[in-house]
């Protein structure tokens, strides 16, 4: 905006004089955002004072004047001044008056108080018995709603239940594959490091087979699948949430726990045994890879090796274990989603929870079978 | 006469090989406020993600002024777009950011501020559009009109010479719907705005539309053009006569 008639642009300043009850404010130049003086202060003996505006002497101006004036006027009302804005251009004067059209909203934000320790520590111990028990009712939803979809008395989509099969499973086996066989080469580098020491190298192949088929095949998957597929699944389902897609879902009675969460923990837990297979036998080959390469040990004196220490048992011990990181990383992605708010950065936390709480489920469910099967000696 | 603010020169907008809009011709003038209008689906709000550079037009050329918006290079596009401001279908605020800061977002990035002048232009604009109070509110936490008259507040906040709306009546009450026209028609007032909307808020459309352009779904193209009210008095064809009266029956 600018007055008609002006030329060159000079600053924008501005300059209060108090005299005989009145503070004139004069404003002056081309008033541009980013190039606006400081708001002045009034002079004390302005209390009670009448405020009148010129601004005869403004060239050009836009919002930065009208904030300018707000602030001023703030600063003047609370010296319990008055203000006259009947000098100001009318157009401004409708701006102002725009502005000040709805009063500020009292949201009493700064007057909250200070939680003390004790009241956080409280409420996140309440917070986490809150999601747990979600999580347990949750759980509980899902035993549910697979006892009616094996009764038949909820529709199973197959068209979805294949995309998902395709997802989790085909999807990830490049990633998995890869992962699995960095980590047998991994696992065959730092053990031959060890073991050539003793003249032990052919124990490689016992180390890198344990090792894979035990605990790592099952793992690596249950991580890959928790950031991959987890998170998939809880970003798809906040993003549900957040469309009012669920309450779509429950006001046309169709159950979401049955719908959403039965077939996704259903796909991951056919595929991640399958996936843990797969990692087992890759890293292996890259443990072969290394002893080949660096020890000298042929394939067939590794495979030989391999057979005397891997044997059902050890595998059967993976898969299981792969099946439990399964419905661990499916219901975990599918409740943090479930749990989500509504906009996108509440999409976002339910997409870490998942990947987090996948992992740690993961950890200590690993942790928990380590000390089981101890005890069993197996 | 005065140069338009924008000028469509046979714009043709198609997503892939499926043609939206054939042939689009229309100009519109600094400071008015021109309403783009016409059935579900016929291509609104595409021509507007056009108008703006979202989406690229399959034959034709954009204008804003007398310079090419459609072949300009990228720091002359990013000039054009430091002067237009856009409020979304859904407001489209960032939901990890309070409102005031929404509205900083641009007063950061083109103005060198001290973060208490940011905070006042902020503060200002919400309260232009009646959210005073609400500064250090997150998304989440307002409602859908109020989410959207904060989108207007960002989109106004670097008093942008032209301004678009995607439908911003859409989820307001009449009450909010009716000061969203006022803030409109006093933006364009003030500071000389120009003002695109996509709406078929007839009320709207009346109360504040001093050109509207009329896209006709079945022809694939700009079928009208002109004040509502000449177009109601003088319709080119039935569907306008029908689309601005509401009203089933033709025009006798």
């Amino acid at each position: 905006m600018s007055a008609a008639g002006k030329t060159a642009a000079s600053p924008a300043t501005a300059d209060v004089s108090c005299d005989s009850g009145t503070c004139r404010v004069v404003c002056a130049g081309d008033w541009k955002l980013g190039e606006t003086p400081d708001v002045p202060q009034f002079p004390h003996t302005s209390h009670g004072n009448k405020i009148t505006y010129d601004v005869s002497r403004v060239t050009s101006w836009d919002s930065s004047l009208a904030v300018f004036l707000l602030t001023l006027a703030g600063e003047a009302r609370d010296t319990g001044a008055i203000i006259d804005t009947d000098a100001l251009p009318k157009d401004l004067q409708h701006l102002l008056a725009l502005a000040l059209a709805v009063p500020e909203k009292e949201t009493g934000r700064d007057d909250l108080p200070k939680k003390s320790f004790v009241t956080r520590t409280g409420e996140s111990v309440l917070d986490f018995l809150d999601t747990t028990k979600a999580a347990i009712t949750f759980f509980g939803q899902l035993m549910i709603s697979s006892v009616c979809l094996f009764r038949g008395r909820i529709p199973f989509r197959m068209r979805e239940f294949y995309l998902l099969i395709q997802e989790t499973g085909v999807g990830a086996l490049t990633i998995v594959g890869l992962v699995a066989t960095l980590t047998g080469l991994i696992l065959a580098f730092v053990g031959s490091v060890q073991l050539k020491q003793f003249g032990a190298e052919v124990y490689v192949a016992d180390l890198v087979g344990i090792s894979m088929a035990r605990e790592m095949g099952s793992l690596m998957t249950a991580i890959i699948m928790a950031g991959r597929s987890g998170a998939a699944f809880a970003a798809h389902i906040g993003s549900m949430k957040a469309n009012e897609e669920i309450d779509a879902l429950t006001t046309l009675g169709i159950e979401p726990h049955g719908h959403l969460v039965l077939p996704r923990v259903i796909a991951l837990t056919l595929m991640m045994p399958l996936l843990s297979l797969y990692a087992t036998f890759l890293g292996i080959i890259g443990g072969g890879v290394i002893s080949n390469a660096t020890l000298g040990i042929s394939w067939s004196q590794y495979i030989v090796e391999m057979q005397t220490v891997v044997n059902i048992t050890e595998i059967s011990i993976g898969v299981g274990k792969a099946f439990v990181f399964a419905v661990l990383v499916a219901v975990s992605g599918c409740f943090s989603g479930m749990r989500s708010g509504t906009d996108a950065a509440a999409v976002g936390r339910a997409t870490t929870d998942a990947v987090v709480n996948s992992i740690v489920l993961i950890v200590v469910a690993d942790s928990i079978f380590a000390v089981v099967f101890s005890i069993l000696g197996i | 006469m005065s140069t338009p603010a924008i000028t469509a020169e046979s714009i043709t907008m198609a997503y892939g090989s499926f043609v939206v809009m054939n042939d689009l011709n229309f100009k519109i003038n600094p400071g008015s406020i021109c309403v783009i209008m016409g059935g579900s689906g016929c291509g609104k709000s595409t021509l507007l993600k056009h108008l703006i550079g979202l989406k690229e037009p399959a034959a034709g050329e954009i204008f804003y002024g007398k310079e090419s918006f459609t072949k300009a290079d990228r720091e002359t596009r990013s000039n054009f777009l430091r002067k237009i401001g856009v409020t979304y279908q859904s407001g489209a605020l960032f939901s990890s950011l309070t409102l005031a800061e929404n509205v900083a977002v641009p007063l950061q990035k083109e103005l060198n501020l001290k973060p208490k002048k940011v905070r006042d232009i902020a503060s200002y604009k919400l309260a232009l559009v009646g959210l005073a109070g609400f500064e250090d509110f997150y998304p989440a936490e307002i409602s859908g009109g109020m989410r959207k008259r904060a989108a207007l507040a960002r989109a106004i906040a670097l008093d942008p010479d032209l301004l678009f709306f995607d439908e911003p009546s859409a989820g307001l009450d009449p009450l909010s719907s009716a000061r969203l026209d006022e803030l409109i028609l006093q933006l364009r007032e003030s500071l000389g705005t120009t003002v695109v909307i996509v709406t078929h808020e007839l009320e709207s459309i009346f109360a504040i539309a001093d050109h509207c352009l009329y896209l006709d779904v079945d022809e694939k193209t700009l079928t009208a053009q002109g004040s509502p009210k000449d177009l109601v008095e003088n319709p080119p064809n039935d569907r306008v006569y029908k689309f601005l009266t509401r009203n089933g029956q033709s025009r006798t």
